[in-house]
Formats: C-alpha cells, sequence, structure tokens
C-alpha cells in the first residue's frame, strides 16, 4: 500500500480570512467603545505627539474560562528545597482568602491588567477612528489653498550639482562605460599597429611604428578613472503645494476660582480640538491666550501650568484675541477659537461686553467658536448672554462640562456629522 | 531497489515525492512488520507555513466554523512567528480515517523522514489503538461531521443573525474544554497493594 501524497501548497489561501475579518469586525466596535477611556486616562498630549503606535487595550475579546480558585480548596503539594514541611503538614491559609481579587468580571477598574489584549495600530488609524463621526460644522475651508508650500522632489539626475548630491553608482556606470569604450579604441590601434610590425618593414617605418607603440600604451594607461563627463547629480526640483493652515485660538481662565480639575478638562479638550483640527488642516498655528482679571498671550508651557490667578474679567481676553486676529491672521487663516471658563464674570456688563465684541468682531472673522463652561452649578451671566448669541450666530457653540469623563460626548456633539436636512 | 539511488535521494536535503514515497516503503515495513503497529491508511499533505499557521488557528481541525476567536488565535500566532517568537510545528495529525498529516513543505529530508515516522505512524497508531479515542472520537466521521456542524451554524446565522450566534458560541466556547469528563483517575494504591500488584506481575 503506497502513501497517498497531496501536494496542498497551491490550494486555498486564506481559509482563516473570514474568521479575521469577524475579529476585526468585533474590535472595530471596541476600540469605539474604549475611547472616552482613553481621553479620560491617557495624557492626551500623548497622543499629539509624533508617536508612531498607539496602543489600545481592547477589552471584548478575551474568552472567559472556568478556572479552579486558588484562594480555596485543599491543596496538597511540597515544594522541593523546602527545610521545614513534609508531605501531610498542615499549614494556614493565608488571611483574607477566599474573597477574590475582583480583578475580573465585575471589576470597574479602568486601569489596563497586562493580560489584557492590546492591538497597536498607527496614529492615523487612531485618529481616523477617534474623529470618525466628527466633521468640522457645515462650511467652507474659507481659505483654501492660501499658504504655498514647497516641497522638494525627486527630478532625475542631472550633470551639474553639489557634492553631496553626487550619485555615486550613476557616475561610476558612467566612468566605467567611458573607459572601456576609450580602451577599446587603443586596444584597436596597438593591435593594428601590432599586426603590421609582424610584416617585413623597413627600419624607419618599424621605429616610428614601436614609438607610436608606445605612446599609445601610455595613452591607454593614462586614460582616467573619472572624468566632469561622467559625474551624475541626483536633481531635486520644487514643487509648489497648496496647503491649508489655521490657528487656533484657546482661550483659558485662570481666576481663582478655575482649579486643577477643571483646568485639566480645559486642557483635554483643547488638546482634542487641536488633533482634530490637525487632521482638517496640513498647518496649524496655536495661540494660547489666559486671563484673569487682565489677559496675556502666553507659551504652552504657561499655558497649562500657570500659577498666577486672581478675578476674572473675560472682556480682555476676547479683546486681545481681536487684536491679534487683526495683527496677524487678517488674511487667508482659517480662524478656530474655543473658550473656556468657569462663567464667573466679574459683573453682569463684562458679559455684555463680550456679547458685544464676539458679535460685532470676532464671529465676522472666525470660522467656528466653541466656549465651554465647566463645573458651574448655575448659569451665570456669561452662560445667559453666550446662549442668546449662540442662538443667532451659526458658528458659535456652547457647551458644559462637569467630570472628565463627559468630555468626549461634548466634543462629540459639537463635531456631529450634520445630515444635510437638519 | 537500488541501493545506492536511495542513498543518494536520502543524502540529499531537497526532497522529492519520491522520497517521501520510498521512505514511506522503509518506516512502514518497520512499523508494520516489527513493531505490528495498528494504523489507519495516511494521507500525507504537504502545505506553506501560511496554511499551517490557518491550521493553527483551526485548533488542527481541516474544516470549522467561523468566529473571531478563530481570527484572534491567526493574529496572535502569526505574529509571534513573523517575529521570531515562535517557530511553527514540522506536521499536524488528525485523527481521522485516513489519517491526515499536514507537514510542512521546508521540511529537509532528513524532517520529513522523521515526522513520516512520527506523525503518519506513531500519531496514527495511538488515535486507532488508543481506548479513550475509541470511546470518544469517530475516525470514519470526523471530517464529515466536521462539515456539518459548520454549515449548520452558517444555517443557525442566516436564521438567527450572526450576533446572536456568535453570543452562543461565546458561551460554548467557556464550557469547550468541560464537555466530556474524559478521564477519571485511578485513585493511588497503598504500599501495600502495590506489592501484591508486583508479586502479580512476577509470577505471570
Amino acid at each position: 500500500m503506497s502513501i497517498n501524497i497531496v501536494d496542498r501548497r497551491n490550494g486555498p489561501k486564506g481559509k482563516s480570512s473570514e474568521n479575521r475579518q469577524r475579529l476585526l469586525k468585533r474590535i472595530d466596535g471596541q476600540i469605539k467603545k474604549a475611547l472616552p477611556d482613553i481621553v479620560k486616562n491617557t495624557n492626551v498630549k500623548d497622543l499629539t505627539s509624533s508617536k508612531e503606535r498607539v496602543n489600545i487595550p481592547i477589552k471584548g475579546i478575551n474568552e472567559p474560562q472556568f478556572t479552579y480558585d486558588k484562594d480555596s480548596g485543599d491543596k496538597k503539594g511540597v515544594h522541593p528545597g523546602n527545610k521545614e514541611y513534609v508531605e501531610g503538614d498542615q499549614i494556614q491559609k493565608p488571611k483574607g482568602g477566599g474573597k477574590g481579587s475582583g480583578k475580573g468580571k465585575g471589576s470597574n477598574d479602568p486601569a489596563t491588567s497586562e493580560d489584557d489584549f492590546t492591538i497597536s495600530i498607527s496614529r492615523e488609524e487612531f485618529l481616523d477612528y477617534f474623529f470618525e463621526d466628527l466633521e468640522l460644522p457645515d462650511m467652507v475651508k474659507k481659505h483654501l489653498n492660501s499658504i504655498v508650500d514647497f516641497k522638494q522632489k525627486r527630478a532625475g539626475y542631472s550633470n551639474y550639482g553639489n557634492p553631496s548630491r553626487l550619485n555615486i553608482t550613476k557616475s561610476y556606470k558612467n566612468s566605467m562605460a567611458r573607459r572601456m569604450a576609450i580602451g577599446m579604441y587603443f586596444d584597436k590601434k596597438i593591435k593594428d599597429i601590432e599586426d603590421k610590425l609582424k610584416t617585413d618593414l623597413s627600419d624607419d617605418i618599424r621605429e616610428e611604428l614601436i614609438k607610436e607603440l608606445d605612446k599609445l600604451k601610455k595613452m591607454k594607461i593614462g586614460v582616467s578613472f573619472m572624468e566632469d563627463v561622467d559625474l551624475q547629480y541626483n536633481n531635486f526640483e520644487k514643487v509648489a503645494v497648496p496647503t491649508t493652515s489655521a490657528v487656533m485660538f484657546c482661550i483659558l481662565d485662570v481666576s481663582g476660582s478655575m482649579g486643577e480639575k477643571e483646568k485639566d478638562i480645559a486642557k483635554r479638550f483643547f488638546m482634542l480640538l487641536y488633533m482634530f483640527l490637525t487632521k482638517q488642516y496640513e498647518h496649524i498655528e496655536i495661540v494660547f491666550i489666559r486671563h484673569h482679571t487682565s489677559a496675556k498671550e502666553v507659551t504652552e508651557e504657561e499655558f497649562f501650568n500657570s500659577k498666577e490667578s486672581g478675578g476674572t474679567v473675560v472682556f480682555t481676553a476676547l479683546e486681545l484675541m481681536n487684536k491679534i486676529i487683526k495683527e496677524r491672521y487678517a488674511s487667508n487663516w482659517n480662524i478656530y477659537a474655543a473658550q473656556a471658563s468657569d462663567g464667573d464674570v466679574w459683573d453682569r456688563r463684562d458679559a455684555f461686553e463680550c456679547y458685544a465684541i464676539l458679535d460685532k468682531d470676532i464671529l465676522e472673522m472666525v470660522q467656528y467658536m466653541i466656549y465651554i463652561e465647566i463645573n458651574r452649578p448655575i448659569e451665570g451671566d456669561l452662560w445667559n448672554s453666550y446662549k442668546i448669541l449662540s442662538d443667532k450666530k451659526k458658528n458659535f457653540e456652547i457647551g458644559r462640562i462637569d467630570e472628565v469623563s463627559e468630555i468626549w460626548q461634548v466634543f462629540q456633539n459639537f463635531f456631529k456629522k450634520k445630515t444635510k436636512n437638519g | 531497489m537500488d541501493k545506492e539511488h536511495i542513498k543518494k535521494l536520502f543524502s540529499k536535503s531537497d526532497w522529492t515525492d519520491e522520497t517521501i514515497e520510498i521512505a514511506d516503503e522503509i518506516v512502514s515495513k518497520i512499523a508494520k512488520d516489527y513493531l505490528q503497529l495498528d494504523t489507519y491508511p495516511n494521507q500525507f499533505e504537504i502545505i506553506t507555513s501560511e496554511q499551517m499557521l490557518d491550521a493553527y488557528s483551526l485548533i488542527g481541525l481541516p474544516i470549522s466554523y467561523n468566529h473571531w476567536k478563530f481570527g484572534k488565535d491567526f493574529a496572535i500566532n502569526s505574529n509571534n512567528y513573523k517575529k521570531g517568537r515562535m517557530g511553527l510545528a514540522y506536521e499536524l495529525v488528525i485523527n481521522s480515517n485516513p489519517c491526515i498529516s499536514y507537514n510542512m513543505e521546508d521540511n529537509t529530508t532528513c524532517l520529513m523522514i522523521l515526522v513520516l515516522a512520527h506523525a503518519a505512524y506513531g500519531h496514527n497508531t495511538f488515535f486507532k489503538t488508543n481506548y479513550l479515542f475509541k470511546q470518544w472520537t469517530h475516525a470514519d466521521s470526523i471530517v464529515d461531521y466536521m462539515l456539518f456542524a459548520r454549515d449548520y451554524i452558517s444555517k443557525c446565522e442566516e436564521k438567527y443573525g450572526y450576533e446572536a450566534v456568535e453570543l452562543t458560541l461565546d458561551a460554548c466556547h467557556a464550557l469547550m474544554n468541560y464537555g466530556v469528563d474524559k478521564y477519571k483517575k485511578p485513585h493511588k494504591i497503598s504500599a501495600s497493594e502495590e506489592q501484591e500488584r508486583l508479586k502479580k506481575e512476577i509470577r505471570r
């Protein structure tokens, strides 16, 4: 009986591709579920930094198994190398046993334990997931192709160039070809003369021929290794790339009533907005403005870590923003603004002034402005006047956030894809 | 058989169908005549590493229903394999009649012969004669049964939607290892019983 050999190598591949599809489908849902947690727990700044990959802990694809409870039951065993116990000795169970650590089912600890299945996706993919259902409100990018950027692009080879761009392979090939061609020319001549020398010749002619032969041989050796004509340089061309650019204003209230928690919420919100805008625009500038009774343009570092505090006058910040826009971003910029505050204003007049400057000046210039009120138990003057404004103006939205976990929800509301009719 | 020819075949590291056929002739002779092994007929399949990964993810079964768990296993295995954290088996044998063994294409001649003896005769005879396998598995119909199970589950998916089926299967997988009370260990015998047993053995 001979063996039945079957060669399956050319058979159908990807037997498990359907299974892989199902896994992806499942993971898809899980990633979306994990997003609010990520906004809540990870340092959002980490996500915006240029890290290549983002790891997302996935919870929904572990497979539960029944195992023995390690804290209960009788266990017998003698560990090798111990000097104190022999088989049959009884020792006390450790105290607090039998309760279970609560790490498994029912644990609402968002911290991930090590055995969680993590998937690693590129930053791009991550942002895609992150902002999947969101879009910039129904507004055209005002200044498309406004700034022209230049990009170096390869454009073949050239005979002239910078030594640092010398293409060695190409040049060497040329040199080799040239040396071979010239060498062959000399070889042929030398051979001709040598052939002639073999025939009967008069001494005069023979001497002349020998002289010529010497000359040719020297010339053949003298063919230079590299000539200018051999040299090839990588050529680059400047190509104009139209880019869209935007400026984002972050206005933060740092008055005494804004605690660490409030600032943290604001910071996370700004980061989200920044990440979202990076997806839409290639070039983004951020202007940080913080204010208490007076407003100041600051660096990012100062913005998030300032110790300063005082009373609250919101108007100064808006005034400063207005000034900066007019000075620096008057033309060709897509302007976005986000303001975070606890809504605690000094008096009603301030709220009114804010309303006026937004209505008259700022909202005419910006694409979209968001105001978030953090941790405010009652609706104050600022909220009320902004509320009227947001009903009136299409490009102004307001929202409130009380807890870190709400950020994602609020953010989504701002940028939900609007249906054509809605 | 031409001895020189065989020697030549076996001293190359590349194998051909002929190599395997001759090796089988020799190995089967040893297995049947000398060791008197009882085996199923063999189906010796050559597969690539990718197909081996596929087989891994289906717990070695040739056919199975669709489930994300298998996709997950595939992802883990192939990732480990590609990063060099894990090698792949040289062979994978299925308890069926005929006994199907999957063998990696990049095995050397020596490995192929080893695998042939190990899987196609060793595992094979164990499948056929082990009392637990005899009791709990049906080598003649396992492939047909898997086919039935796969079609049944896909029919269920059509009828009830795949989410409902998936939920059920998830639960089933948790119970998977407890489906059959496979083996009750015999209780430990005391020293005196052991003495008795040994005496009996010697007397025999």
